[in-house]
């Protein structure tokens, strides 16, 4: 038989969701939870589960994978519960943390003692079982348990999974498959200042490694059941979770879609961190640019959707992605909203300022020093000169050694320990850099240089984008040192071709500049009032749409 | 052809095309440059020809190049009393005689390690024998170097414009310095007006208007130290010369190309208020009641000219309209300035003077031959018909020409307040 083009086909023979894990108390599979799932967009489960409608069932990407395993591994779990804890032990290895524990004449409950709360599991689970042992009262476990994460299982796979993802499996001789209880218990960071993203004002929470953690983070901010919650499994080993989010009617349907489309087609062992998913699904992953914002910030997350666009939310790491993005967003800061519009403006330019400073000081240093001495004035370039007296390289070589020292020191400080690290990036940038003028190896404004762009290096709020200033710096070097100006310029005009060609998610990366949007410039061009642009979705859009009113439903 | 590969045959072309065009192969590290600040140019002697044991061809000339050293400069000592002392001379001159102004610019490479480049030369010198013997070559070839801003002032010196280069300004640490901002304000001196090469060019070609040219000489300064320790003078000065600052005199008139005459003073007055640049300082004695005459200084704030030659018959007669705004600055006696009679005789005097100083000018100028005002100019513009008929005979119907002067001055500041 061929196999199915779309992993999707397993799911729709009515084994959905089967890796899914709640969100909320109460979003469980269990009867009473099947209300708060469908707030989640969850499709109802069964045969109509898997309709192009977003949902649960896309994770079954994974899912049909798995259906081209083999037949015996498809097996279900049997009525013989010492059959089945035999086979459950020997398909996992017989791990040493793996608890098998009979809580009466003919039930178990398995878990993983290092993934699951054994304090709730004897509360919830052990002792209401045994209660009901005692009473003699034949009550399914199912229905015995105080928690409502409860659902059944019937593939012995699942119940693998189900062990493997922190559940308790409760298995009953003579009853065909089993119950997974959700008595997850991982250790999780508190919610804590940004470390990425600091401001002075505005909300001083960021992101955890906990999913769940996070998308509370998120739904405080977004009070609205038009949130949807879309959940997918991905990395054949790691078998992480992630979360899509977006506001229904306000995110552009093709870009939902999409996003769910590259991320149902990733075919990889794992993913480690967001930045993986990142680069697996951008428009663009040979561009130095990100084509997806990444932030720690909730209410960054929250302005994009309300804008209209995507996030994804990855457990296990602090970080979020969000888009479409702009090479304008990148540049602009959640400060600026926590601050007068007249202020934002002045720091957005400024940051503006900064990039081009950190992206093109050195090399139009090196350009002005080995080509176009004329476009100095005369006492500053006798400064200039009077200072590389002795300088036993060319400017372009002492700026290309400079900034290479300067890059090495940021990235030994990041490895060094935190008591010593500051200590150390002081220590190196003023004692190498004196010690290096006074052997007279560089000249002292070479040192004002690479100190001027570091620090405007730093004034770019978005990392990813920083980074790529950082690594554009030296192909500008090059070009300054080879043809002067004239490289520079050619260089830059190439990165401008480029970034103007990139897309992210579909939306031009360099909207609303190129394609041209006047519409939206009052918060591309500046930080204007509120009152004249708050969270308009066309922000997010490649075009002007009439836009939805949410409030009234329409 | 794919998109691709036609995008980078269009990479390609244009990096080609623009390499090929841009000139930016030839880097010089700037540290390998010898940046000359002012060219001075000089009629060589004839002991200076002899030094070299040849003959040297009619016509040589001396040019100097003012060679900044950025080593000295960049150096900063003990600074005294705000001011910046230097260790070292902070230029060098290198002088060489040869037929032509690049010819030196060529030996000169054969003994010095730096590439001497003209982009920041701020001053072209003429020395006064040049001047006279005719400036046009010296015009010509830095209308002619590109890397020579047509923005770099031009003066005349008195005497060589070597010795003019080799001043030691106490206020600036090369000579070029003090020279151009000497030039910057030199309408407030009342004597000339900053004068650039493209301007003198321009003159040149023109056939109704003759250069004019700042004169400047080597001069004592203003004030000796006044007692052992108060100097602020840089180190390396030699305080035993008595001539070590550049000072305005005036404004050198050329007839064609050749240096004819000096306006200063009154003269240098004139010719600015004829030509609506005078900006400096009047003092003239005025009539206080009770007090006899009293000395007052009024600043010309505001100067606007007019000329209007007109011809009548054979005759040439000039009208120039001057008016001026003037700022009471100083007045001897505090009492009595504001009366409506003595202002009245203190904007009378102020006409008189002013008008005594065209006049002074236009006797210069018809004396020389020389139409710095641009009168041929003036007449050109409003009767080219008339022009033509007197242009072959231009230089007696000008000198034999009549003038008419109107000036007003408008007083301000004729009270005393705050």
């Amino acid at each position: 038989m061929r196999a199915p083009r779309w992993p999707l086909a397993k799911s729709r023979r009515g084994q959905p969701a089967c890796r899914r894990r709640p969100t909320e108390p109460g979003q469980g599979d269990s009867p009473h939870a099947s209300e708060g799932r469908k707030s989640e967009a969850e499709p109802p489960r069964g045969p109509s589960a898997m309709e192009p409608s977003p949902g649960w069932g896309h994770q079954a990407g994974r899912e049909g994978r798995e259906g081209r395993l083999a037949p015996k591994e498809l097996d279900l779990l049997g009525p013989d519960v010492v059959a089945n804890v035999a086979r459950l032990r020997e398909r996992l290895g017989d791990p040493p943390d793996l608890v098998v524990r009979q809580t009466g004449s003919a039930e178990a409950v398995l878990y993983l003692s290092t993934l699951t709360s054994t304090r709730e599991l004897s509360e919830a689970v052990v002792k209401p079982l045994l209660q009901g042992a005692c009473s003699g009262r034949e009550v399914e476990p199912g229905n015995a348990v105080t928690i409502p994460r409860v659902r059944a299982v019937q593939r012995f796979e699942e119940a693998c999974q189900a062990l493997l993802d922190g559940e308790a499996v409760l298995l009953r001789q003579g009853h065909r498959g089993g119950w997974r209880v959700d008595v997850r218990e991982y250790p999780k960071r508190q919610v804590a200042p940004p470390e990425s993203e600091p401001g002075t004002r505005g909300p001083r929470e960021a992101f955890v490694e906990d999913l769940d953690v996070n998308l509370s983070l998120v739904r405080r901010k977004l009070r609205t059941p038009h949130l949807r919650v879309e959940r997918i499994v991905v990395g054949r080993l790691t078998r992480t979770s992630v979360a899509v989010l977006y506001l229904a009617q306000l995110a552009r349907p093709e870009v939902v879609v999409h996003l769910r489309q590259r991320l149902q087609h990733l075919d990889v062992p794992g993913v480690l961190g967001v930045e993986y998913l990142a680069e697996l699904i951008e428009d663009h992953p040979w561009s130095p640019f990100p084509g997806l914002a990444s932030t720690e910030r909730p209410d960054v997350v929250a302005s994009y959707l309300l804008e209209g666009g995507v996030a994804i939310l990855m457990d296990g790491t602090s970080f979020a992605l969000a888009g479409p993005t702009t090479f304008i967003s990148l540049m602009q800061s959640a400060s600026d909203y926590y601050q007068r519009w007249s202020v934002g403006t002045f720091v957005r330019y400024l940051r503006w300022l900064g990039m081009l400073l950190a992206m093109v000081t050195p090399s139009v240093y090196v350009s002005l020093l080995t080509f176009h001495h004329e476009l100095i004035p005369p006492r500053l370039l006798f400064t200039v000169v009077s200072g590389r007296e002795g300088v036993p390289f060319p400017p372009v070589l002492e700026a290309l050694a400079m900034e290479l020292a300067f890059e090495i020191l940021r990235e030994a400080g990041l490895r060094m320990p935190r008591q010593i690290g500051p200590a150390f990036s002081i220590a190196g940038v003023l004692v190498i850099g004196d010690a290096a003028v006074r052997a007279g190896l560089v000249s002292p404004l070479m040192l004002v240089v690479v100190g001027l762009t570091a620090v405007a290096s730093f004034a770019i709020p978005n990392e990813d984008l920083a980074n790529a200033v950082r690594i554009l710096r030296f192909p500008l070097l090059a070009a300054s040192g080879f043809l002067g100006f004239f490289g520079v310029v050619a260089l830059l005009m190439a990165v401008g071709a480029h970034l103007v060609g990139m897309h992210s998610l579909g939306l031009p990366f360099f909207s609303p500049l190129a394609p041209v949007r006047p519409r939206a410039w009052p918060d591309a061009m500046a930080r204007a009032p509120f009152w004249s642009h708050l969270f308009r979705p066309w922000i997010r859009r490649d075009r002007d749409e009439p836009l939805p009113d949410l409030e009234r439903g329409r | 052809m794919t998109v691709g590969r036609r995008c980078l045959f269009w990479w390609t072309l244009v990096l080609t095309l623009g390499l090929a065009t841009a000139g930016c192969w030839d880097a010089v590290p700037a540290e390998e440059v010898a940046f000359s600040n002012a060219v001075g140019l000089d009629l060589a002697s004839p002991k200076q020809q002899s030094d070299e044991g040849m003959p040297a061809p009619a016509g040589a000339l001396v040019v100097t190049h003012l060679i900044a050293r950025p080593e000295v400069l960049g150096q900063r000592a003990e600074t005294t009393g705000g001011s910046v002392s230097l260790a070292a001379k902070p230029f060098v001159l290198i002088s060489e005689a040869a037929g032509a102004v690049e010819g030196v610019r060529a030996e000169a490479t054969a003994f010095l390690s730096r590439r001497i480049r003209v982009d920041f030369v701020q001053v072209l010198v003429l020395g006064e024998e040049l001047a006279r013997q005719g400036a046009s070559p010296a015009v010509h070839w830095a209308l002619r170097q590109r890397n020579l801003r047509p923005t770099t002032f031009l003066v005349v010196a008195v005497g060589t414009a070597q010795r003019l280069l080799d001043a030691q300004p106490s206020l600036d640490p090369l000579p070029a310095d003090s020279l151009r901002a000497l030039l910057q304000q030199a309408r407030r001196s009342g004597l000339a007006w900053p004068v650039t090469v493209l301007d003198f060019g321009r003159w040149l070609l023109s056939p109704t208007r003759d250069p004019v040219a700042p004169l400047v000489e080597r001069s004592r300064a203003l004030a000796e130290p006044a007692e052992p320790g108060a100097e602020q003078a840089p180190l390396w000065r030699d305080r035993s010369a008595s001539d070590l600052e550049n000072r305005l005199l005036g404004l050198a008139l050329f007839r064609g190309d050749r240096m004819v005459g000096r306006a200063e003073g009154a003269a240098a007055r004139g010719l600015l208020l004829m030509l609506g640049e005078f900006a400096g300082t009047v003092v003239v004695p005025a009539p206080v009641p009770g007090q006899g005459q009293r000395l007052v200084a009024a600043v010309i704030t505001r100067c606007r000219s007019r000329l209007e030659p007109t011809v009548v018959g054979e005759r040439l007669t000039v009208g120039v309209q001057v008016t001026a705004r003037a700022l009471v600055q100083e007045v001897q006696d505090l009492g009595g300035v504001h009366t409506p009679q003595v202002a009245r005789a203190l904007t009378r005097r102020l006409e008189e003077a002013l008008a005594g100083d065209v006049r002074a000018a236009w006797a210069l100028l018809q004396q020389t031959g020389a139409d710095a005002a641009g009168i041929a100019e003036q007449l050109y513009r409003r009767d080219p018909r008339a022009w033509a008929a007197l242009r072959g005979r231009w230089l007696q119907v000008y000198r034999a020409a009549d003038l008419k002067v109107a000036v007003r001055v408008e007083l301000a500041q004729g009270t005393v307040y705050r």
